[in-house]
């Protein structure tokens, strides 16, 4: 079924928990029992399209063709299925979009590849699933190159995430990396600095907890299992250290060529043992609940004015930034995962691209490659930006007033591209991670929750990820 | 003069031709049952069969590589897991918990609905809802209202004047709040199943139990508590089983946390099956609760048919 | 051991049935007495209502002169056998015997010597450890005996106890309990609908219908006194023929034109009546087949039924329908003509109430 692969940005962790996340970040809470009745029962709900009026000349993208894609539900796809009737008029064909939660989506892709035939033209693969899939991806570059597609607009770090072994994989619609967002009214108020290293997110947690009635310092994923276990590597990236023994580079990690000797989990290190104590000092000033706490939760806390800080996907500021009712919108300030001591500020990038599978029919290729380029469009991009997908890996599409307007966040993003401060080593693309962040989603809980020390939680979590590493026989 | 008077009746030894009949009639009826009987075995045979083929066996999704076998690692290295036992212990917890509140509110509940007043019927209808509920959906309805800052519960307990109350995120009470779900989920299955059974207890022993001086708590424990004995059992092997099956609430409200005090074997099993995906490791998980789900469920059987043999 | 007496004890269902319609009666220390009457005649609802099983609406219930019907039935010491035997069903017979007696808190020792006690007398120690449903009909009201003896009560309460049972088991049981009640000398009352199982068991018969008490007494009192046509017609087996008679003179009464002689005494009831509407009651012994003869009354026979020593002979009259019981050498054949003769002493004549004009005598 599914292999490993973290679970990237918003999406939803699971199968069932997926279709309710869906309708949830843009209503209230006093709707949200029936609407979780609803939303599992019913299932999607089809949303109305009331788009605006294309922007690119596109009629004749599918000439009255099918395009068949296996996609995620995520913001860009979501936004697909809302604005689904106007896209379809754009292309001038049909558009098959069938949207699946994480779990189901991974499972289908590996399933299909098993076929003869595809029955996919275009399939969504995560980053760090790039790894796992490159023997059922076509390569692109042929493509790029007869057709002459511009592949310099987009951010370094998301185009080279696409690659493997030279081969480029993917076309990315929607990376995005994880940030911190902060208040910049109450910072301000308080004569604070936006932060830049992990204690100056301590200090300023600390000075603005509880400064207001209701209003914690910081949100984050502290939930078990998956929630904290990523956040345990992505923050332990922003102290310098990736959770394997990847080979270093003048930036950060390689990740291109990962070798068994490589595997050697490297959790109790002064970087593993600095970022269980950040996190524990952290819950000193989290809001309640704060151990149940994940990507869904930290962002309606945060856009209600329930928290200074939060740790956040890019994309995810939509949820408050469209959103009138929002208290944190167009009052909030993105900098990248502030770093440790030593460390350079890096945040963890993820998300997804647009793949053809190798299994397709040959005949279908030059369309799957026509949508895909044009998904990718800077026009599109920017469509998206409108109804509630706040990323654009195009340096193009990211200055752009409107978008910035919709997205204050997508400017910030495209400037960490440029400076080089976006990585993907954090989660590095082998099939024993999701392992990793279950041990460490585990252990790190019972560290939170004052079961064990960090000392006594980083040894723990390294043997058992050695047990994992040996039992898989890499060494 | 029982004895004799049944003699009479007694067909002695049978003749040889009915014998004959007998014998094929037998056949023939295997002969009609054979098919469903090997669809069914081979249906609820194969998948354990299976089951144990993997467990013992190194079998990661994730990894191109085949299964290879492995023996009896998996339970050994189970042996040795904390977490497995912490996961054990927790789910024998949440059992005992849920499934003994369940039987008392139940059992209680279906005396009062028992009593003849207007608009029980009405009220009886209504308490099953819960029942007809998703688990998941429950769940999920549920997080959101122990949610510390969303949670309507909270929200009521800080208008009345209290402070917030962690109710997912502080060890015992975590699984209490979990507790609480299934019983306010379960609680009228049992109600009612308890309920029938009442109904269907003859008045007759009732008459007789008064006219023979049974005060009335001699006759709830000398009279309706045995009748309802098999009922009892029975909601017991159904919820016992049930609730150690279930997976749902943990999922939807603590995905195991805080700190692994709501992690019920399932749930672990599910985190190690589908997440890791350690398919050999899980499977052996699978394995040693299926042995926990036969042993418990015999336990009470055993007790059913102690009660039919001896009748 | 106790004197019960009913002072107009009336029961009504909330729909406004009469279960039972202002009951006097007294039943004697140590008697056995039999409520006898059709179903749904009140009978059950009597010994129910003394059981306190039911509630009833008016009147009062005493035992030994106190009042006990504001009692729980618990607190009211009588044991009671039921139709359906009403054992416990999750308990042996040893320990559904044993129940009245572990309601009262006794001694273990104390249970097991009263309760293999009775087993000894009712024969059936070896059934004790088993459950109600691996015993039969006859095995479970043996129990259901068992648990009523085994106490020593003021009172049995029977209700139809033989009901469900087969024909040589009920007559082999009544003689059981008949015995054990004159051995114990409990004050009893016996609930059947069957005459004959009353007239062997009981001191005295009460005859009930539609809530009613209809009449008190010896079987022989009701066969031979019935005080009305009701009690005429259901005790005696099989009924009693009636047939109209007109009036011809102020004591002397015939049927279709021929007269009918009659007793003194029941001469003597007529004169007292003005009544002319009256019924003739005969019972089947008390005809006589012969030869059809004239200005008699005379029927065709339409059935005869062979009962070994006598027949029972249907025969058509102009009068209606009659019955006879003749001796089987003298028995008709069907179709032929007979002439009916009777004994004037033994007739009944009931009034347009149909009451008994000769109550209290006549016959004999």
């Amino acid at each position: 079924m599914k292999q490993n692969t973290s679970t990237r940005p918003l999406p939803a962790v699971t199968v069932w928990e997926a279709k309710p996340q869906s309708l949830f970040p843009r209503k209230r809470h006093s709707s949200l029992l029936s609407l979780a009745l609803v939303g599992v029962s019913i299932g999607f709900a089809t949303l109305n399209a009331h788009a605006a009026a294309a922007t690119g000349q596109a009629g004749s993208v599918l000439d009255g063709q099918t395009i068949r894609i296996l996609a995620i539900g995520d913001p860009v796809f979501q936004v697909m299925q809302k604005i689904h009737d106007d896209m379809e008029k754009m292309a001038g064909g049909k558009i098959e979009l069938d949207v699946r939660p994480f779990d189901v989506l991974h499972q289908q892709v590996l399933l299909n590849a098993q076929n003869p035939t595809s029955s996919y033209d275009i399939i969504a693969i995560d980053l760090p699933q790039f790894g796992e899939y490159k023997s059922f991806l076509l390569d692109l570059n042929p493509l790029i190159k007869q057709t002459g597609f511009d592949t310099t607009d987009f951010h370094q770090a998301a185009w080279t995430g696409a690659q493997v072994g030279g081969k480029q994989l993917g076309i990315p619609i929607q990376p995005h990396p994880e940030i911190l967002a902060y208040r910049k009214d109450l910072f301000e108020e308080a004569g604070l600095q936006p932060p830049v290293t992990t204690d100056d997110v301590l200090a300023a947690a600390k000075k603005l907890h509880n400064s207001k009635p209701g209003l914690a310092g910081i949100a984050w994923n502290a939930a078990r299992g998956t929630p904290l276990g990523q956040t345990f590597i992505q923050v332990m990236g922003s102290f310098g250290q990736a959770p394997i023994d990847l080979p270093r580079t003048d930036h950060g990690f390689s990740i291109d060529n990962i070798k068994p000797e490589n595997m050697k989990p490297m959790i109790d290190t002064p970087a593993g043992l600095a970022t269980a104590k950040y996190l524990k000092a952290l819950m000193d000033y989290s809001p309640p609940g704060i151990l149940n706490m994940a990507w869904d939760e930290r962002v309606r806390v945060f856009a209600q004015g329930g928290a200074a800080m939060t740790y956040i996907w890019s994309g995810r500021s939509a949820i408050y930034e469209l959103d009138p009712q929002a208290t944190a919108r167009g009052k909030v300030g993105y900098v990248v995962h502030p770093h440790g001591p030593n460390a350079a500020p890096v945040s963890p990038l993820g998300g997804w691209n647009l793949g053809i599978p190798s299994n397709v029919d040959k005949s279908r290729i030059p369309l799957a490659w026509k949508v895909i380029t044009w998904l990718t469009s800077p026009e599109m991009m920017k469509e998206y930006t409108k109804y509630g997908d706040c990323v654009s890996p195009r340096h193009s599409v990211s200055q752009d007033p409107e978008v910035v307007m919709h997205c204050p966040v997508v400017p910030v993003v495209d400037e960490m591209a440029s400076k080089g401060e976006l990585a993907d080593w954090q989660r590095p693309p082998v099939p024993e991670l999701q392992q990793i962040v279950d041990v460490l989603g585990s252990v790190m809980h019972e560290m939170l929750a004052g079961k064990r020390t960090p000392e006594d939680a980083v040894k723990e979590s390294q043997q058992q990820i050695d047990r994992i590493m040996r039992k898989a026989g890499y060494y | 003069m029982e004895a004799s008077r049944t003699d009479y009746f007694s067909l002695g030894e049978p003749k040889p031709d009915s014998m004959k009949l007998a014998v094929e009639r037998r056949r023939a009826t295997w002969l009609l049952i054979a098919p469903a009987f090997v669809v069914l075995l081979g249906l609820n045979l194969f998948p354990i069969v299976y089951a144990l083929y993997i467990s013992c066996h190194y079998w990661m999704l994730a990894r191109p590589q085949p299964p290879r076998f492995a023996g009896l690692s998996n339970y050994q290295e189970l042996f040795f897991d904390a977490r497995f036992r912490n996961s054990v212990l927790v789910s024998l917890k949440f059992i005992v918990l849920a499934v003994g509140i369940e039987m008392l509110l139940g059992f209680g509940l279906a005396f009062v609905f028992n009593t003849r007043l207007r608009g029980m019927a009405t009220l009886r209808k209504l308490t099953l809802l819960p029942s007809l509920v998703m688990p998941l959906v429950v769940g999920l309805v549920w997080f959101y209202m122990f949610n510390e800052n969303f949670g309507i519960v909270n929200w009521f307990w800080v208008v009345l004047g209290g402070t917030r109350v962690p109710f997912l995120t502080q060890g015992a009470l975590a699984l209490l709040s979990i507790v609480a779900t299934d019983v306010w989920q379960w609680t009228p299955f049992v109600m009612l199943v308890f309920f029938a059974a009442l109904q269907a207890l003859p008045e007759y022993v009732y008459e007789a139990a008064r006219i023979d001086g049974l005060s009335g708590s001699q006759i709830f424990f000398r009279v309706t508590l045995p009748l309802l004995r098999p009922a009892i059992l029975i909601v017991l092997i159904i919820r016992a089983v049930d609730a150690l099956r279930s997976l749902e609430l943990v999922f939807m409200m603590t995905k195991g946390g805080p700190a692994g005090d709501t992690e019920v074997l399932p749930w672990y099993l599910y985190t190690t099956g589908f997440m890791s995906p350690d398919l050999g490791y899980a499977a052996a998980m699978a394995v040693l609760m299926l042995a926990l789900v036969t042993i418990l469920s015999q336990l009470f059987v055993r007790q059913l048919e102690s009660r039919e043999v001896t009748r | 051991m106790a004197r019960i007496e009913f002072k107009g004890v009336s029961k009504t269902y909330p729909d406004g049935t009469r279960a039972i319609v202002d009951l006097d009666l007294v039943v004697e220390d140590g008697e056995l007495l039999c409520l006898l009457g059709p179903s749904g005649c009140g009978k059950s609802s009597t010994i129910r209502v003394l059981a306190g099983l039911e509630t009833f609406s008016d009147g009062m219930i005493l035992a030994d002169n106190n009042r006990i019907d504001h009692l729980p039935p618990q607190a009211r010491d009588c044991a009671m056998i039921f139709e359906n035997y009403a054992l416990y069903p999750h308990l042996t017979a040893f320990e559904n015997i044993a129940m009245p007696l572990r309601a009262r808190r006794l001694p273990a020792s104390e249970i097991k010597a009263r309760v293999t006690k009775i087993a000894g007398i009712l024969r059936m120690e070896h059934l004790m450890g088993r459950r109600p449903s691996r015993l039969s009909g006859g095995e479970k009201q043996r129990v259901g005996i068992g648990r009523a003896l085994v106490r020593e009560p003021a009172m049995f309460l029977m209700d139809e106890p033989l009901g469900h049972l087969e024909a040589y088991l009920r007559v082999e049981l009544r003689a059981e309990i008949r015995k054990l009640q004159e051995r114990l000398g409990i004050t009893t009352i016996y609930v059947t609908h069957d005459q004959e199982e009353a007239a062997a068991i009981a001191d005295r018969i009460v005859v009930m219908s539609a809530g009613r008490l209809q009449q008190v007494g010896s079987f022989l009192d009701l066969f031979d006194r019935p005080v009305n046509r009701f009690v005429a017609e259901f005790v005696g087996e099989p009924p009693m023929v009636f047939l109209p008679v007109e009036r011809t003179n102020a004591d002397s009464i015939a049927v279709k034109g021929v007269r009918i002689p009659i007793s003194e005494p029941l001469r003597a009831a007529l004169r007292a009546t003005q009544d002319r509407e009256l019924i003739l009651g005969i019972r089947p012994n008390d005809f006589s087949l012969g030869p059809p003869v004239r200005d008699h009354l005379n029927g065709t026979v339409t059935l005869v039924q062979p009962q070994g020593d006598h027949a029972i002979v249907a025969v058509s009259t102009p009068a209606g329908p009659a019955t006879a019981i003749v001796p089987s050498d003298r028995r008709p054949a069907p179709g032929a003509t007979v002439g009916l003769t009777f004994a004037g002493e033994r007739l009944h004549l009931f009034d347009s109430a149909a009451r008994a004009l000769n109550k209290g005598e006549g016959g004999g």
